[in-house]
């Protein structure tokens, strides 16, 4: 990286504390500190929640995605756009006229204590977890592309967002998320800009985009209903559903972005800027995957994006064989660029058919030079789809973009990671402390340790995250179980707010029966994942709803 | 530590006044599905 790209990167970790310390206003009260006054325009908190949901994890696994295997991810994010609409009627009123602080507070009114600590527990738990993934997952991306320090990335990462989401609370989060996703989406469309221009004169953009689509990359939609296939039309519809009700209406990261906002109408109206946005979004990341296939057919591109584990190969005696793999891969990849050459000058059923084969072939020995590295490290899940685009980044970008585009990747991991930083020490003070240390305190102290509960989990996710970087396939598991947790979560808010006879005992069995049952679908049939949020949700509904008929009377809700 | 003031919150019409946003909604997201199905026809394979 050129001192120019350095200096960029460098002047935006600075700014960026500086301007989220600067901005934040009435921080010297619990309620401004954790929900800033209520005061909050929608379309900062519509930055901010959609901000938060796009990580470092998005920008370099959603354009790896694309393109290793085109636009099928989008999707994913189908249900979204309805779950907005479903939560805007229910649970964005509801919180508000509730007036609390965490969705897990609500659930001691409405049911017990006992429904509260678990899922507030669970919760601090599972995104406890999850904070040190988003830090882990950019820093060892970037510590192998760039060749730094991982455990000085983890610091580069972790400390600036720990310091301004410790001085100035939800408002600094709100603030620098809404310039962050500025940052993000000027470094993906510099990202695309540059894969356009950087394509031979004689291929055009809409060239480009066939060649792609020779190869399925362009293909969207699948209609196929499969539970066993991750993402088609319907998983996403009906499981992204689900999961977007229980990501964006029971996550507290998620909930307290909207509990800031003016009034119930604009806490509404940030939800219906995701609603608007989101999917145009995806697409247009996942295209940026599609368009680097399309840079890499005509430039030099390595038969490994990550060859950090090229070591261990020479040294579990693999060395040959993998020599012998580069030597078939330079074939394979000239034989491609000529075949796509030939059917972007003339489209037809032999040169396509010729361009696919070649893709095929290609393909064949990156997969076999894979299975050398899975051999040779002994991580089965091991994949190098996440360091395309960095690599494209710091080898083809411009002086000056590079800098704007780590930049970008550091602002989309920061944005997420000072949401659930905020969000964790939002529960721990309000779910734990407040509820069985110190129910008497005093707002000044209850501010100081929603301050010190900031910085120990941010603590807690940079040495976490240390240790999942050097545990590879650990950050797999981590997310997966995370997974468990939210389809049965949405299930005791259904429960709350839509089954009057439900209670306590009800909402406290099924939720444990509801991820009792997740874990044993998820380990005994092969059930895409989207589905196990399906399967939580309905499983604690109905158990929930059958023990509350066998139990205590009916508490009324608030 | 007080609970959170919240501003006056008139709701008294609730969600309806925003129906014409939600059509809104569903509609753009047809329509990206379909172009996005649109895209994937008219650049993938013959």
């Amino acid at each position: 990286m050129s001192v120019i790209d350095w200096g960029i990167v460098a002047a935006y970790l600075v700014w960026v504390v500086w301007d989220g310390v600067r901005l934040s206003r009435n921080t010297k009260e619990v309620d401004g500190y954790l929900l800033a006054g209520r005061s909050l325009p929608w379309w900062a908190v519509g930055l901010s929640v959609m901000a938060t949901q796009l990580s470092a994890i998005t920008m370099t696994s959603t354009t790896g995605q694309g393109y290793a295997d085109g636009m099928r991810f989008v999707q994913f994010y189908f249900g979204l756009p309805i779950a907005m609409i479903i939560l805007s009627v229910t649970v964005v009123p509801f919180f508000y006229r509730a007036k609390v602080y965490t969705a897990y507070e609500y659930l001691e009114r409405r049911f017990d204590v006992k429904t509260r600590t678990l899922t507030a527990v669970l919760f601090l738990i599972s995104r406890g977890l999850s904070c040190s993934v988003i830090v882990a997952a950019p820093a060892v991306i970037l510590s192998i592309v760039l060749g730094w320090n991982l455990t000085l990335t983890v610091l580069a990462i972790g400390v600036p967002t720990v310091i301004y989401t410790m001085v100035g609370g939800v408002q600094a989060v709100t603030w620098t998320d809404v310039k962050q996703m500025g940052i993000i989406v000027s470094g993906i469309v510099a990202a695309v800009v540059v894969l356009i221009l950087g394509l031979p004169k004689e291929i055009s953009l809409g060239t480009a985009l066939h060649l792609a689509g020779a190869v399925g990359r362009t293909r969207a939609l699948d209609f196929t209903f499969d539970i066993h296939q991750t993402y088609t039309f319907w998983s996403g519809l009906i499981g992204g559903l689900f999961l977007s009700l229980s990501y964006f209406g029971c996550d507290q990261s998620q909930v307290q972005r909207y509990l800031t906002a003016k009034s119930v109408d604009e806490g509404r109206q940030s939800l219906y800027m995701s609603a608007f946005v989101k999917i145009p979004l995806q697409a247009l990341i996942l295209l940026t995957g599609v368009l680097m296939f399309v840079y890499f057919l005509f430039r030099p591109a390595p038969l490994l994006f990550n060859d950090a584990p090229v070591a261990r190969i020479q040294a579990a005696g693999l060395g040959e064989a993998y020599a012998a793999l580069q030597g078939e891969y330079a074939i394979a990849y000239a034989h491609r660029r000529d075949a796509a050459e030939v059917l972007a000058a003339h489209d037809d059923a032999v040169t396509r058919d010729t361009f696919v084969t070649s893709e095929a072939g290609v393909q064949a020995v990156r997969g076999r030079a894979v299975d050398l590295v899975k051999q040779a490290t002994g991580d089965a899940s091991w994949t190098d789809v996440n360091y395309v685009f960095p690599t494209f980044v710091v080898r083809h970008m411009p002086v000056g973009l590079v800098g704007l585009i780590i930049a970008a990747i550091f602002a989309a991991a920061m944005s997420s990671i000072a949401a659930e930083l905020n969000s964790l020490a939002t529960a721990t003070v309000i779910d734990i402390y407040k509820r069985f240390v110190a129910p008497n305190a005093t707002d000044t102290q209850y501010l100081n340790v929603s301050k010190w509960a900031t910085a120990g989990w941010g603590l807690f996710a940079c040495v976490m995250a240390v240790f999942a970087a050097r545990l590879g396939s650990l950050i797999e598991v981590v997310n997966r179980y995370g997974s468990y947790f939210y389809g049965s979560l949405l299930g005791v808010f259904i429960l709350a707010l839509g089954v009057r006879r439900a209670n306590g005992h009800g909402a406290f069995v099924g939720l444990l029966a509801g991820m009792g049952a997740v874990a044993f679908v998820a380990t005994t049939w092969s059930v895409a994942y989207l589905w196990l949020n399906v399967v939580g949700a309905v499983v604690v509904t109905v158990v929930g709803f059958s023990v509350s008929l066998f139990t205590s009377t009916v508490k009324t809700s608030t | 530590m007080s609970p959170p003031v919240a501003p006056e919150i008139d709701d008294s019409r609730g969600a309806a006044r925003f129906i014409p946003l939600f059509v809104g909604i569903v509609l753009v997201e047809i329509l990206t599905i379909a172009a996005l199905y649109w895209f994937g026809r008219y650049f993938g394979p013959a």
